[in-house]
């Protein structure tokens, strides 16, 4: 599956805009400078969307970690600023109520294992949905 | 110092934890076992610059949570900023970072243990001289 990644910007405030990516992990790259203007920003909200891994009569539930790195480029194995975990079958929004600041860029990954492990993509399409700010 | 628990008395088992010295010793199984977090709020006081909480979603006892050495993977990583100094370009002068877990996080089904460090990444460095806690509404 090729990677979806929609932008939307907000009118107000600047710059402000939600990154929506349906396709997050069946990637073996990280999602790289993901802000549309590129470069610093400030994020706020994480959505992640694992309910497509959720138990079933053939499979387990797939837990997912979602791995954002402040960097323009980053590889699975980087160390994560801020990582969730998300258990399968969950969907989930995480607020970050004073925002984080990205200095050098927003970049992030979604794999079965968390921190500097690469681990495996997920089985099925997890959605990412992330509010960044310049 | 161990974590304070306030009982909130409205909602069957909900409460509020509070440690206001968090440290890379750690807090071992603060929720005595599973919880859902609905939010966690990691405030490094005066300190300058970045600290970091990771919390795992073991006892630290039966399943041992290294720090050093070969690290035990983190489930949960969570910068915080404090009040002095600093490289980040924005949101300086905020100390302090609130997490909000909409609908509550019920990813801790073993327990939930706790650690803070005084650098990003795998750093396993002390945090100087803070004032962090957190709180869980389980």
């Amino acid at each position: 599956m090729t990677m979806t990644i929609y932008n939307s910007a907000i009118a107000t405030p600047t710059n402000a805009f939600v990154i929506r990516d349906t396709n997050a992990g069946l990637s073996t790259t990280t999602r790289n400078n993901v802000f549309p203007p590129g470069g610093a920003c400030t994020l706020w909200e994480i959505s992640v969307d694992n309910s497509q891994n959720a138990a079933t009569s053939a499979a387990t539930a797939q837990t997912v970690y979602i791995k954002i790195y402040d960097a323009t480029t980053s590889t699975s194995t980087s160390s994560p600023t801020i990582q969730f975990p998300f258990a399968g079958g969950v969907s989930q929004t995480v607020q970050i109520v004073e925002g984080w600041p990205l200095a050098s860029g927003c970049s992030f990954a979604v794999a079965t294992a968390g921190g500097v492990s690469s681990g495996n993509n997920p089985t099925n399409p997890v959605t990412v949905t992330l509010a960044l700010t310049a | 110092m161990a974590f304070t628990v306030v009982p909130l008395g409205f909602a069957g088992s909900a409460k509020i934890l509070r440690q206001t010295s968090v440290t890379s010793t750690g807090d071992l199984n603060i929720a005595d076992g599973a919880c859902t977090i609905y939010a966690i709020r990691v405030d490094s006081g005066t300190s300058t610059g970045v600290n970091i909480l990771k919390a795992y979603n073991l006892d630290g006892v039966t399943n041992a949570i290294n720090t050093s050495g070969t690290p035990t993977t983190p489930d949960m990583i969570l910068p915080t900023q404090g009040s002095t100094g600093g490289s980040l370009s924005t949101s300086v002068a905020l100390s302090g970072r609130t997490y909000v877990f909409k609908g509550g996080s019920t990813f801790f089904t073993s327990a939930l243990s706790v650690f803070a460090f005084g650098a990003l990444g795998t750093s396993t460095a002390a945090v100087g001289a803070t004032t962090q806690y957190i709180v869980d509404i389980a």
